[in-house]
């Protein structure tokens, strides 16, 4: 088995923050090598350095026995080298045909810069049989499923580019169950020649694919274990580490009142809210929580999942959902909450702006920073201008206008999806402790988080998803209210 | 408290500190006085071109102008487009004149102006609807709308109507006061307009939900703003506004020609480009948009008061345009180094 690819101490930096530092991995052809750890804990960003995508900021990338240029190290040599990165979403060519994307940048296909039609055709054929596609050369991207152009992108690398060295990152977790399985085998039969590395959040697919898997926790590969020496519950505790804080005691339990709103499938009831309580949900990417939160804020319309409100109608817009008392702070903030060209006052009032008007519709800074101020005071926005532009601030102060924007509706219902995503350390607590003290002393709670530290330290009730059903429900004071077993069940490993 | 307060006036800064300020506020955000100034200092050498007189007709001249750069402004600023006005312009008078002509005869004028204006916000709600609601892009609607009521106008009236009634022609051709200078009502108008839209702009929700569709169309969707609503409105006060240009101009030549306005929208485009709008939505100035309308109208006076040959003026306002262009991507540029 030959070493194609040694990273010593990988180290990777944007300005001053710093997202892998010693980061080791030893890819050998002929062995499938799984990479497993948390959002955050630097998996997608070391494969991007070992694919050029990244140039490393230190330590020494080694690729078939010589060490590299770290400054020198991009895309085009490590494809050169035989290296591919298949990426989680998949390549955005929406209106080239299938032939023209698989033949993208292939000089094999070209004779003297003509089209090879017959070294194409076959070059199709190939991949077509050996992936299962079933997809015609003249199909457009933009008309395939996202997991077929996945597959295509998969193909390329492996039958067109011949690269020896296949960085797979998550792309499981866009294919169906019936592709993922097929993938798999497919692997397995390639592994032959090729080093090939399988990043994922299943702990399953490590266990049943993978020959070795490296463990990353917060920038660093803490450990690469021999599969067949492992389980997937002792891989679950060291991608969760041995923090183990005693949570119980941070806050009290809490009793909650009235029902505020549920929202249900087709039979049973898959969340309830009520006043005064904090309802964290947890799971992994495309486990349901995501599509649960954007049917109780109106933004999207599944036909299995129905939102309504205790004493209203069935949620069906988001003006409605904002009208009626629920408040919903988007996953993607600067996609879909501020408004960039405008100042931190008319990004939290413009919800409202409407109805305080005196007399209405009109709008007086005069009128509104009354509103505005002591919320900039009790969130400690810096800088504390209501007439500062939103994008002179940093992410955490976006997220404190967004909460105040929220807090001004006075709604009965906030759902909140990751609302500390993109906010920096500092300002993290801050914000998590005005969601529970402040927004869920008057109002009902939900959010979701990417770190379940979090969700077991202000939630007072968890909802496990997992392939988009609950798994389980979880009260604080019970028992098995702690990360390990959340972190356990969103992998839908059962003991 | 007081510290505070202090917090959040950091104002006191030094003379050149504060000139800073000045001239870079000036050049990102208001590119566009610098001009006048420029254009006023070129004509101070024309005989007759700093005159009260000469202004005032200036500001007669550019009525029908502003109006049109002032509807495309706010459909602009949404992140849309309409080049329907152009045929609007002439087409919702044409069926005002043919209503008090033909269709009932002596009917009262200012019955007619409110048909005309009727007719463009009609314009407007169709173009809304068809794009809001059918998902057809403004800007192919408009193209289709732009060429389908030209042709409707020009069945129309082949010949032109000459015989306009007086009180229907008022607001273009009358002119107030006594004595030496006399002040055109169509020149009270587009004031007014432009203040009111200023102030629409800055101190209402429709003025700010428009400006917040153009930068973030979605975000505006879940922060509970009735898009919809606003961006179907935006399109009928161009269009309402491009009627009222109609009728202004229509009382200036006293008749109505099919060919009325023919290729304005581009001087239309120049206007708002000119006046530093971002064709990408949400980026744009009323006072700019004026100071543009000002400039393009100044320009042509000039040229009309020195003898510029009227073939070459065209070209005149294709170096304009392109210099608008030139300077609002300098402009960008400029405002990334200043603000970091």
């Amino acid at each position: 088995m030959d070493v194609l690819v040694t990273a010593e101490a990988l180290r990777k930096q944007f300005g001053l923050n710093v997202v892998v530092e010693k980061a080791n991995i030893e890819l050998r052809s002929g062995r499938i090598h799984g990479v497993i750890g948390k959002n955050g804990a630097g998996k997608s960003v070391l494969m991007n350095m070992i694919a050029g995508v990244f140039s490393p900021n230190g330590g020494v990338l080694t690729v078939r026995g010589s060490a590299v240029d770290n400054d020198r190290w991009d895309s085009r040599t490590a494809t050169a080298a035989g290296i591919a990165l298949i990426p989680q979403e998949p390549p955005r060519f929406p209106f080239l045909t299938v032939e023209d994307y698989l033949f993208l940048g292939n000089r094999k296909s070209y004779n003297f810069g003509l089209v090879n039609g017959r070294y194409r055709s076959a070059k199709i054929r190939e991949i077509d049989e050996a992936l299962g596609l079933d997809v015609h050369r003249n199909d457009q991207m933009v008309n395939l499923p996202i997991e077929v152009q996945q597959m295509l992108a998969f193909g390329k690398a492996v039958y067109l580019d011949e690269a020896s060295v296949i960085l797979l990152d998550e792309i499981t977790a866009s294919l169906s169950t019936v592709r993922r399985d097929a993938l798999l085998q497919e692997l397995t039969k390639l592994q032959k020649d090729r080093a090939i590395v399988l990043i994922t959040h299943r702990i399953n697919e490590v266990m049943s694919t993978c020959d070795v898997v490296t463990v990353m926790r917060d920038g660093e590969s803490v450990k690469t274990i021999d599969v067949t020496k492992t389980s997937a519950n002792a891989l679950a505790r060291e991608i969760v580490g041995d923090q183990q804080i005693d949570t119980s005691s941070v806050f009290s339990k809490r009793v909650a009142g009235e029902t505020l709103l549920s929202v249900s499938d087709s039979n049973s009831v898959v969340l309830t809210v009520h006043r005064r309580e904090v309802v964290g949900l947890a799971g992994l990417d495309g486990s349901g929580k995501d599509d649960v939160i954007e049917v109780a804020a109106g933004v999207s319309s599944l036909s299995n999942l129905t939102a309504s409100l205790t004493f209203g109608s069935r949620i069906r817009s988001s003006r409605q959902a904002a009208a009626s008392g629920v408040a919903y702070l988007p996953k993607k903030r600067e996609e879909f909450a501020t408004i960039q060209g405008m100042s931190v006052l008319e990004n939290m009032v413009l919800p409202i702006a409407r109805t305080v008007g005196s007399p209405r519709g009109l709008w007086l800074n005069r009128q509104l920073r009354p509103l505005v101020n002591p919320l900039i005071d009790s969130l400690n926005v810096s800088p504390p201008q209501p007439s500062a532009l939103i994008t002179s601030l940093s992410g955490g102060n976006r997220q404190k206008v967004m909460i105040g924007r929220l807090r001004l509706m006075k709604p009965d219902v906030y759902l909140l999806a990751e609302p500390t995503r993109g906010v920096d350390i500092g300002t993290k607590p801050m914000i998590l402790e005005t969601i529970r003290g402040v927004l869920a002393a008057k109002a009902g709670v939900v959010m979701t988080s990417e770190s379940e530290e979090e969700l077991v330290d202000y939630c007072d009730r968890i909802v496990v998803f997992f392939r988009g059903r609950v798994v389980k429900v979880l009260a604080r004071g019970d028992r098995e209210f702690t990360v390990d077993e959340i972190y356990r069940l969103s992998q839908g490993v059962t003991t | 408290m007081s510290r505070k307060i202090e917090k959040r006036n950091p104002q006191t800064s030094t003379p050149k500190e504060r000139w800073t300020r000045f001239y870079r506020e000036v050049l990102t955000e208001h590119f566009i006085w610098p001009m006048v100034v420029l254009m006023v200092l070129i004509g101070a050498g024309v005989p007759g071109f700093l005159t009260a007189g000469n202004w005032l007709n200036v500001l007669w001249g550019a009525a029908s102008l502003g109006c049109l750069a002032l509807g495309l402004y706010f459909v602009l600023m949404t992140g849309r487009m309409d080049l329907s006005i152009e045929s609007t312009l002439v087409f919702a008078p044409t069926i005002a004149v043919l209503f008090m002509n033909n269709w009932i005869p002596g009917l009262n004028p200012l019955l007619g102006i409110l048909i005309a204006l009727g007719v463009g916000a009609l314009v407007g709600l169709f173009v809304g609807v068809l794009s809001n609601y059918a998902n057809v892009n403004p800007f192919l609607v408009t193209l289709g709308l732009l060429l389908a009521l030209r042709g409707l106008v020009v069945f129309l009236i082949p010949e032109g109507v000459y015989d306009v009634s007086e009180g229907f022609t008022a607001l273009g051709r009358t002119r107030l006061g006594e004595g030496d200078i006399k002040v055109p009502v169509a020149a009270i108008v587009i004031i007014l307009i432009f203040v009111l839209a200023y102030l629409v702009m800055r101190y209402t929700f429709f003025g700010k939900a428009i400006s917040a569709i153009g930068n973030n169309e979605q975000a505006t969707r879940v922060a509970g703003v009735n898009v919809n609503f606003i961006v179907v409105s935006v399109f009928v006060v161009a269009g309402v506004l491009a009627a009222l240009g109609g009728i202004i101009e229509v009382g200036r030549l006293n008749s109505v020609d099919a060919s009325m306005g023919e290729g304005r929208i581009l001087l239309v485009f120049a206007a708002v480009a000119l006046g530093g709008t971002a064709l990408t939505g949400g980026r744009g100035r009323v006072t700019g948009v004026f100071g543009a309308v000002i400039v393009l109208s100044g320009i042509t006076n000039l040229m009309n008061l020195v003898g510029f040959p009227t073939a070459l003026q065209q070209v005149m306002f294709g170096v304009i345009l392109l210099s608008a262009i030139l300077l609002s991507s300098l402009q960008d540029s400029l405002r990334k180094r200043w603000n970091k």
